[in-house]
């Protein structure tokens, strides 16, 4: 189904909405360069290969299809989405391109929401309480002590900071 | 074919694509928690899989280069 290219935004948002209902299934999108030709190239047949490899320096005199594609000058973009069995397609060419790419970019970062963050942050954060965390274990005797003699929370720190390392030697 | 550095498929994929641009495509499947971006040209095929949103900036980053690039006049 071709659709234009605000159309075809809204129907991705309503399939991103679908897979998160579902919470299931996956989603792909495609995007590949388009120069009009809506069929594939056909293979050559064995004859064809044989003809070309017998008068292969005329065959490089016309290569099949680059006229084609330099004459129209221009290449537009095939975006592709397919959820299950639903697809959706839209061609972007040249002039729209800066709206359908800031408008594109913006609906994936809204929806691809469900990634994790900070990966590297959240690990160096997990193995900093992890290294933390046996050093106020072995304080955590000598707290109520302290707490006690009344004094500050600093001063509380201070006195911890020199005894464990003391107690590590 | 899997690579695990972003900055290596980035500068792969450039090349690949550059090589053949009307012969490559570009796909991008988003599972639950998981993204996976897949660059081929029906030869070879580079993939790179990512859980995080960091990596979902620069692939957004890249793919809005590469669609810029797809509906322009280069070759």
């Amino acid at each position: 189904m071709i659709l234009e290219n605000d159309n075809f935004l809204m129907e991705l948002t309503k399939l991103f909405q679908q897979q998160r209902v579902k919470n299931s299934g996956s989603l792909c999108l495609t995007m590949k360069r388009y120069d009009g030709r809506t069929k594939p190239q056909p293979q050559l047949t064995k004859k064809q290969r044989l003809e070309q490899k017998q008068a292969s320096t005329p065959t490089i005199k016309n290569p099949p299809h680059s006229p084609t594609t330099h004459e129209t000058g221009e290449y537009r973009c095939l975006v592709r989405a397919v959820f299950g069995s639903k697809k959706l397609s839209t061609i972007v060419s040249a002039k729209d391109i800066n709206r359908f790419q800031l408008a594109y970019s913006n609906l994936l970062k809204l929806n691809m929401d469900t990634l994790k963050k900070k990966a590297k942050e959240s690990k160096a954060a997990t193995t900093g309480q992890t290294s933390t965390n046996p050093n106020s274990n072995i304080p955590s005797s000598p707290i109520p002590t302290a707490a006690s003699s009344s004094s500050t929370a600093v001063s509380n720190q201070q006195k911890k900071t020199p005894t464990t390392p003391a107690k590590k030697k | 074919m899997f690579i695990h550095s972003w900055e290596e498929f980035a500068k792969q994929a450039e090349r690949l694509y550059l090589n053949d641009p009307n012969g490559c495509r570009l796909c991008l499947k988003y599972r639950n928690e998981k993204l996976l971006i897949r660059l081929t040209d029906n030869r070879t095929c580079l993939q790179y899989k990512t859980k995080y949103v960091q990596d979902m900036k620069k692939v957004e980053k890249f793919m809005s280069s590469l669609l810029r690039h797809m509906a322009s006049k280069e070759i």
